[in-house]
């Protein structure tokens, strides 16, 4: 063994510990570690570099969440050690608060009202994939025993179905509580008639009814009606009456159907040398159509007749609810042979209740003569 | 023979017209009466073929075989072409006052019923037996 190698190193951990001693020494790579060692003769030196062998430590200015304040970390985020707000119980096992946890929860979601926040529910639309679909909410007012203006019962401002019933025909002129698109069912379960009244005065414009005409309803009869917030009024979008204005193409089958009708005829035998319309000397025949309410007619006249000279004519029409005879409107021949004539059947709109109309004569020269003048009104 | 003053006929111009009505015993023609009843008053037109008339006529056959026969005349004008009551090519020109005689010509004219008018009061008795109601026009204004 030379000098050198009769040399010891002392080699201690930290600057204190035990002193380790002996002639060489081992640098061992430990994990992550890396060793060089380099012989430097120049300086008579030996260099050992020692090394981190992994990547870069984890960033101290990440968004880390932390349960206490880290003084490594700058950007932090400091959670508490345990949930907090509406959670509950530990990280590692958190719980949900009574107000937003289980059945209570959904049901205020879906209960706006007495447990809710009382705010409606607005969705863009509405699918209903099974039934039953039910309205409830509906009030029963004392009996009418007045007509009604600004009609505004208790509980109507929260009601979807009024149960309506008078102790005589009473009418209802307008409705409180109008919202635009609010949909009302008016059921009469009385016996009485009670009358919805189209743009009546009695009630304040907002209120009233834009009805093409009065809807009446009788016993057990129904409407449902929508509040239209552009022209203030409630509009009728159904009911099971009929309100009197004309009908749409409508196909019937296996139904009763009720029409006024109404006839009368002439039979004598009579003459005319006028050349406007006027009455034969026997007037008329003539029908008045009272069902009730303004209704579209049908007027069916019918007459012999003929002329004294050919080629002139002899028309029998009908002046409508008081209104000029037209040759629009009249049988007519220009025979000298006595004819049996039927008009065309004249269709006249909208008349009032209570018309009479009557068959009217005139000639464009000559005599004409009439007999068995027959007319049928009847009210659709 | 009556006359009545009025529109018991509704002649749509709602003008008042002269009525002389009468009863013609059975037998009577209602197509021959305006040749008949011209001819008793010249210048006079009662049906309209010719373009103008002073008036028109009706008749009524009874049920006893009888003929009501009344003469409307008109006591207005109207030769307006765009009126609107039905006569575009016929004028209405007023009629002249009839003399006594013309009137009794017309009666005689087609003769005389056993009932006849004479316009009193008693009219309306003669009227309902020859089968008229209340609301026929010869009972309107007698």
């Amino acid at each position: 063994m030379g000098v050198l190698a009769a040399l010891k190193s002392i080699v201690r951990k930290n600057s204190a510990g035990s002193d380790f001693i002996h002639r060489r020494l081992n640098l061992i790579e430990g994990t992550n570690v890396t060793l060089t060692v380099a012989d430097d003769p120049t300086n008579d030196e030996i260099d050992v570099t020692i090394a981190a062998a992994g990547a870069a430590g984890a960033p101290s200015d990440a968004d880390y969440l932390v349960g206490t304040a880290n003084a490594g970390l700058s950007a932090e985020i400091v959670v508490g050690t345990t949930p907090g707000g509406e959670l509950g119980g530990s990280w590692a096992a958190p719980t949900v608060d009574a107000t937003h946890s289980g059945s209570a929860h959904h049901a205020q979601s879906h209960d706006h009202s007495v447990a809710g926040d009382n705010t409606a529910l607005v969705p863009e639309s509405v699918e209903i994939s099974g039934g039953p679909l039910a309205t409830r909410g509906d009030i029963s007012p004392a009996q009418i025993t007045a007509n009604q203006n600004d009609y505004n019962p208790t509980g109507l401002a929260d009601a979807v179905v009024l149960r309506l019933s008078s102790d005589a025909a009473r009418d209802v002129t307008g409705l409180a509580g109008g919202a635009d698109g609010r949909i009302l069912t008016i059921h009469n379960v009385g016996s009485q008639t009670i009358t919805l009244k189209d743009e009546n005065a009695g009630s304040s414009a907002a209120n009233r009814f834009a009805l093409a005409a009065d809807v009446i309803l009788a016993g057990d009869d129904g409407a449902v009606l929508q509040y239209d917030s552009t022209s203030s009024r409630w509009r009728c979008i159904g009911s099971s009456v009929n309100t009197g204005g004309t009908p749409a193409d409508q196909s019937i089958t296996s139904r009763m159907v009720s029409l006024t009708v109404s006839q009368a005829e002439v039979t004598t035998q009579e003459t005319t040398t006028s050349t406007t319309y006027t009455d034969l000397t026997t007037s008329g025949p003539a029908v008045t159509l009272s069902p009730g309410v303004s209704q579209d007619h049908l007027i069916f006249v019918m007459s012999r007749c003929q002329n004294s000279v050919a080629a002139q004519a002899s028309y029998a029409s009908v002046a409508i609810a008081g209104a000029t005879a037209s040759d629009n409107d009249a049988c007519t021949t220009g025979a000298t042979i006595d004819h049996y004539r039927m008009t065309r059947i004249t269709h006249a709109a909208a008349v009032a209740d209570g018309s009479t109309h009557t068959m009217r004569y005139r000639v464009a020269g000559g005599t004409g003569t009439y007999s068995f003048r027959r007319i049928i009104g009847v009210a659709l | 023979m009556r006359t009545r003053i009025g529109n018991p006929y509704n002649e749509p111009h709602g003008l008042s017209c002269r009525n002389i009505d009468w009863v013609a015993p059975p037998g009577t023609s209602p197509d021959a009466l305006p040749a008949l009843l011209e001819a008793q008053l010249p210048g006079f037109h009662l049906e309209a073929s010719r373009g103008d008339a002073h008036g028109f006529i009706s008749t009524s056959l009874r049920p006893d075989g009888s003929l009501y026969v009344c003469v409307t005349l008109y006591d207005f004008e109207c030769s307006d072409p765009q009126c609107q009551l039905g006569h575009p090519d016929v004028a209405f020109h007023q009629a002249p006052q009839l003399t006594a005689g013309q009137l009794d010509a017309m009666q005689q004219a087609t003769g005389i019923h056993s009932i006849n008018l004479d316009g009193t009061g008693a009219d309306i008795a003669r009227l309902r037996a020859l089968g008229f109601a209340d609301a026929d026009v010869p009972m309107r204004g007698a």
